[in-house]
């Protein structure tokens, strides 16, 4: 029988995953955007697992807003990321940086 | 009966409006809409104060809050008032003055280029005044006090292209900080024993702090709690009403020109400290140390500004001296329980000292700027309304019945005369007395030398010489009927020298305990009839004055400089104004600023500059903020790597914490 | 008439109201637009501030003394949500008025105004959350129009950058955020913010780790978006990248959001776990207070500056939240009401000055304003030394304010080195002063002259300068706008 914390557990083994992509990845933008997701999709595990073992539906409402939310985030992520490879001609996580200090 | 509060509040309000109009637009402003600003907002604000004067006759009176500036734990700081008779008349003596003041000014100041700036100061100031009269707590009190002191200070140092009138603005200013820094101790005690700053809460309290016998150990003596705090409070009113040993600043003050000589160093700002005393009087009849201190302070003033009086030569400075001396007369007279009679002498000197003042400005005016009486002389051909309105100024000042003075001051010597408070009231009885002679002289000393003997006006002078427009004479009028009027009217209409505080004008408003009023004592000596001065020492003292100056003044005659070869040691030392300049720079000013240079040289620029700031404190905080910008990489995964560590700490704390 | 009965409750929309107009007007005037001529776009601005005017109105009229619940008790409408509504409309009002002059080259302005007002609009719905689901709708709604905002200068390139940063940054934090609820959600069973705070009142010691791990979370998500430190780092980078209206607009409307909103979870969701909250809360607030006020000194430009100042003052604002209680509470209402004033009125000076169509960014920009502009000059002064905290300005009566209620709640060392760090912080503030008053013209001045902006500006000095003398009155509506929450 598979457990509650297992499912917690591979929530946060993604979650983590997203976070140190996040941090560790120094090439592409597009790589950022999905660590992001997987940090989302993470957190839908959570809510859907806490759901199903408390017998409750408001976890399950939460990720459909969630997973709403997070398609609207990535539109306007990949936007605002055309726009910066328009005025920098790449999208480098590493040439990110005029702004310092 | 109330009064109605929206006229109340229309008395401060109106000149404070024109105060800010003039302030704010007076670049824009021609001089005449300027002036005519001011002077409707101030005329219209003494109209009202009559107004409700004759409806506090009537009974009629106000005492409430009427909007709570802030509170802070038990701390409320209310914004009130409290008009009664003792308010009703300071408001009408203010207003009215000011009003003169005002009309004058437009003559006086013509052609400034401060114009309106000027007027816009002298309508603040009377919109301070009229805070710190009509207030009903001790914050408003001190919010009028720092506010007069504020304009005075920005009006002696009005003309501030002269370094004279800046140094006297300075000195003003810090002598009167001396005098604040015992006023605010003095209210915070207030408020540290009784948890309320408003008069009534605190006259009601005064009776059972006084019973409990509080007291408390200041600098080694045993002090109890009500003379520590009456004793704070007089130490401000002695540096704002000019008294010895913070008397230094007022003669100096004449700096200034000469309308706010007369308003604010003659009529009203200096008076303030009389007023405080007399609003207190509750807390002052219960500290009999208080009162003797009050009234051997009055005493020395009166005393010692007179005989400085007597020699010196600059026509404002001689009436600058005169003030201190009757401001020492209105402390006598409210050490002595007196208060009634002390804000009647105020309320007199108030009329015949701007009046005084005033003519003085029409004078200077007229002899293009000269101020030393002995460059003056038969100025009474050539300008006869200023000639007979300083005559009555004179006569009133000197104390000649019938005129405004006399009646004032007669009583002050009376009432010192038969109150006994052991060896203070004995060393202000002699120090009075023997003022009033020495008043006479001097006043009639300047008066002579400026009207009468030998004509020493220089060619260049004496060429303009003409009497100034109307709207300097008017003012002048005005006064002059007030210098006359004054005196017989307070006695004879309002009754304020009855006894009985319930049959005197001031009735509730001044609380005298019945043991100490020597109003009581006089009555039970006999009422006197109108000829009854005949008989008395201070007439023929200052008949004495009087006489003495028309011997040795009225012609030029020899005398004085043979007087002066006589005892040229007391001359040179009166001259000197007691030297207490020179005492105060050697005393106070060298040390402090031998210390100060040493706190500044060393301690300041080697210590704390030098090693402190910039080796540590601010070496540290620079070298932090160059740190915290090289941190600040612009690389977007050290910004996340900071959340995540950030987070990291804060669960490792909480889980390792608990 | 037969009297009609629904087969279930018919939903009560009447404190939802505000919110429903700003919603059709924003949709509105993005349609509007496009149907606009050019040389009227700017209408666009014009009905987006008359619509923050009848939202104010509408805020005005449906807030009561109690609490209106509205969505099955979901979203609720008490004085506590009435005020920090107003301030964030006036916040949004301020950002329109400021973008007047310098959006009027942009094209397709008309989706600025909608966007700037569909972010107010999840704001006003965060502020309103009584459940987490609410709470992150408003906060994403809001942060998604933040982002597109802050890179709405599509052709230069630090804008762009600042978005992107912003972005990734802010993503982070609500994936945090979310990660922190759903463990609230798995120890509670529910997503409403009282029944939460019940349930974790009863847990055992056995779920600490679990709890610590939502607490944490939920607190790191939301520190993001108020700029605490160490989650502060996006702040000064988008605000030097933003548009100047935008920056002025993202440094007060989300603050007051976010902290309301804050406020709202720490009082009915984790009563509970008090000690742990203040102490996290006071960790960040000191770690804010000395980043925020140090790093302020080494800036050059002046948008960079203020965005460091910001970190710091929200650090002090965090200071009423640790202590709690009404005064706490109030306290902190206080100073985010000031707050919005004297950083709005900052802002507008920089903007008014425009060098050669550039607007003046480097504190040498403002060398010798005094000899040009003294209007300005002495509102710059007056706003430079509230938000140091002389007296008798607003600032000093924020400040006394929080500093009081954390003394009074027994955080007196924090309270101290609030003291010394704005000591500190002073320096910075007044030096812009000395640039203004004591240096040297450098280069031309070049104003400009927009009537509403000059008249904004002189308004909110004297709000400033009020304030500053008859603190009371603000006091007392911040103590009333507590009604529903404690």
């Amino acid at each position: 029988m598979i457990g509650l914390s297992s499912y917690l557990t591979v929530a946060a083994c993604l979650f983590s995953i997203g976070v140190i992509g996040l941090f560790l990845n120094r090439k592409n933008v597009i790589t950022v955007l999905m660590c992001i997701e997987l940090m989302l999709l993470a957190v839908n595990i959570n809510f859907v697992a806490f759901s199903h073992f408390l017998q409750d539906l408001a976890g399950q409402i939460f990720v459909f807003f969630v997973l709403t939310v997070a398609a609207s985030e990535v539109a306007v992520g990949l936007a605002i990321l055309v726009v910066f490879y328009r005025n920098r001609r790449s999208i480098n996580v590493d040439d990110i940086n005029t702004l310092q200090g | 009966m109330t009064l109605s509060i929206t006229e109340l509040l229309l008395i401060p309000a109106l000149p404070l409006i024109a105060a800010l109009l003039t302030g704010i637009f007076g670049w824009a402003l021609k001089e005449k809409l300027s002036h005519l600003i001011c002077c409707i907002g101030v005329i219209a604000a003494a109209a009202l104060s009559v107004h409700v004067f004759l409806q506090v006759l009537d009974g009629a009176s106000f005492h409430g809050n009427i909007w709570t500036w802030m509170i802070s734990d038990n701390f409320i700081v209310p914004v009130g008032l409290m008009i009664d008779r003792l308010s009703a008349i300071m408001m009408v003596t203010v207003t009215i003055v000011s009003a003169c003041v005002h009309i004058y000014t437009i003559g006086y100041m013509h052609g400034d280029p401060g114009y309106s700036r000027f007027f816009s100061y002298i309508s603040a100031f009377t919109f301070s005044m009229l805070v710190l009269v009509m207030g009903n707590n001790f914050f408003t009190l001190f919010f009028g006090w720092e506010a007069v002191g504020l304009f005075s200070y920005l009006l002696i140092g009005f003309w501030f292209k002269r370094e004279s009138a800046n140094v006297a603005a300075m000195k003003a200013f810090i002598v009167n900080r001396i005098g604040d820094f015992g006023f605010a101790i003095g209210i915070l005690a207030v408020f540290y024993y009784f948890g309320t700053i408003e008069y009534k809460a605190v006259f009601e309290a005064v009776p059972a702090l006084v019973a409990a016998d509080f007291s408390l150990d200041f600098m080694g003596w045993e002090v109890s709690a009500i003379t520590f705090m009456c004793v704070a409070l007089f130490i401000g009113a002695m540096g704002k009403s000019a008294q010895v040993p913070l008397h230094v600043w007022l003669p100096d003050s004449m700096e200034g020109p000469t309308p706010i000589s007369a308003l604010i160093h003659a009529a009203t700002m200096v008076t303030a400290g009389v007023f405080m005393v007399a609003r207190l009087s509750p807390m002052f009849e219960y500290s009999e140390f208080a009162l003797a201190m009050v009234t051997v302070i009055g005493a020395i003033t009166a005393w010692m500004c007179a005989t400085i009086g007597l020699v010196q030569n600059d026509i404002k400075r001689v009436i600058a001296y005169s003030t201190c001396s009757q401001l020492g007369y209105m402390f006598v007279a409210c050490g002595v329980s007196a208060y009634s009679v002390g804000i009647f002498h105020l309320m007199t000197h108030a009329y015949f000292k701007a009046l005084l003042f005033l003519a003085a400005g029409s004078v200077i005016h007229a002899v293009m700027a000269e101020q030393d009486i002995r460059k003056m002389g038969q100025l009474r051909k050539y300008m006869p309304v200023t000639y007979i309105t300083m005559l009555i100024g004179a006569i009133a000042l000197a104390g000649v019945p019938p005129f405004a003075g006399f009646w004032s001051k007669d009583m002050i010597i009376e009432a010192t005369m038969v109150r006994d408070m052991g060896w203070a009231s004995e060393v202000a009885y002699w120090a009075v007395l023997s003022g009033v002679f020495m008043t006479a002289f001097y006043t009639f000393r300047m008066f002579f030398l400026t009207f009468h003997n030998s004509d020493r006006v220089d060619e260049h002078a004496k060429s303009h010489l003409h009497e100034s427009p109307k709207v300097i004479t008017v003012p002048l009028i005005i006064l002059a009927v007030g210098a006359m009027l004054a005196g017989w009217w307070g006695v004879q209409a309002l009754g304020i020298t009855n006894a009985e505080m319930a049959n005197n004008y001031f009735g509730s408003a001044i609380f005298v305990m019945d043991a100490h009023n020597p109003l009581i004592t006089l009555e039970e000596h006999g009422s006197h009839g109108w000829y009854h001065f005949i008989f008395t020492a201070p007439f023929w003292l200052a008949i004495g004055g009087i006489g003495l100056a028309f011997f040795m003044y009225f012609r030029e005659t020899t005398h004085p400089a043979r007087i002066a070869a006589t005892f040229p040691w007391l001359h040179s030392f009166l001259l000197d104004k007691w030297r207490w300049d020179e005492m105060n720079w050697k005393v106070l000013v060298m040390p402090a600023r031998c210390l100060g240079n040493i706190l500044w040289k060393k301690g300041d620029l080697g210590m704390i500059d030098g090693k402190i700031i910039h080796g540590g404190i601010v070496g540290t905080v620079l070298a932090g903020a160059a740190k915290l910008r090289n941190l600040q990489t612009g690389y977007v995964y050290h910004y996340a790597f900071a959340m995540v560590i950030g987070v990291f700490g804060l669960l490792t704390y909480l889980l390792l914490g608990s | 008439m037969a009297n009609i009965t629904f087969p279930f409750p018919f939903p009560v929309i009447l404190p939802v109201l505000p919110e429903i107009i700003v919603a059709v007007m924003a949709m509105v005037i993005l349609i509007w637009d496009l149907f606009l001529p050019a040389e009227r776009k700017q209408w666009t601005a014009y009905a987006a501030i008359a619509t923050c005017l009848v939202a104010i109105d509408a805020t005005l009229r449906t807030t009561g003394a109690d609490a209106q619940m509205a969505f099955y008790g979901q979203f609720v409408l008490d004085p506590f949500a009435g005020f920090t509504k107003l301030l964030i409309i006036g916040a949004t009002i301020y950002g329109i008025v400021l973008s007047l002059d310098y959006m009027k080259s942009e094209k397709n302005i008309g989706e600025y105004y909608s966007l700037m007002l569909f972010s107010m609009l999840g704001m006003m719905l965060m502020v309103s959350a009584t459940n987490f689901i609410i709470m992150y709708l408003g906060l994403e709604l809001m942060a998604l129009c933040l982002y597109v905002l802050v890179g709405y200068q599509r052709d230069v390139l630090r804008s762009s950058e600042a978005a992107l940063k912003y972005f990734i940054l802010g993503s982070l934090a609500s994936c945090m955020l979310l990660y922190g609820i759903s463990f609230l959600y798995g120890l509670s069973g529910s997503l409403d913010f009282a029944a939460v705070g019940q349930a974790l009142g009863s847990l055992g010691d056995n779920s600490s780790m679990a709890v610590s791990l939502g607490l944490v979370f939920i607190i790191a998500g939301m520190a993001f978006k108020v700029s605490l430190a160490p989650f502060h780092m996006w702040t000064p980078d988008a605000y030097e990248g933003a548009p100047t209206p935008i920056t002025a607009f993202m440094g007060v409307a989300p603050k007051v959001a976010g902290f309301a909103i804050l406020a709202r979870v720490v009082i009915d969701a984790l009563p509970s776990l008090q000690a742990d909250y203040v102490t996290i809360f006071s960790w960040l607030a000191v770690l804010s207070m000395a980043v925020g006020n140090i790093a302020a000194i080494a800036q050059r430009n002046i948008k960079r500056m203020l965005a460091y100042s910001t970190i710091g003052h929200v650090g002090f604002i965090l200071l009423g939240l640790i202590a709690g209680g009404p005064e706490g509470y109030s306290a902190m209402l206080v100073y985010l009401a000031v707050y919005l004033f004297m950083n709005m009125g900052a802002f507008a000076i920089i903007i008014l000055m425009r060098r050669e169509g550039i607007q003046g960014e480097l504190l040498d920009d403002f060398a010798g304003m005094s000899k040009v502009r003294p209007g300005y000059a002495l509102a710059m002064g007056l706003f430079m030394f509230s938000l140091a905290g002389i007296p008798f300005l607003g600032g000093f009566w924020a400040k006394y304010a929080v500093l009081i209620a954390a003394v009074h709640a027994g955080h007196l060392y924090l309270a101290l080195i609030g003291i010394l760090f704005s000591a500190v912080g002073a320096f910075y503030y007044i030096r812009v002063v000395k640039y203004i008053y004591f240096d040297e013209e450098r280069v031309a001045f070049d104003f400009s002259e927009n009537p509403l902006m000059q008249a904004t500006v002189a308004v909110t000095a004297i709000v400033v300068v009020a304030i500053g003398i008859f603190p009371q009155p603000l006091m007392d509506i911040c103590r009333a706008a507590l009604g529903g929450i404690v």
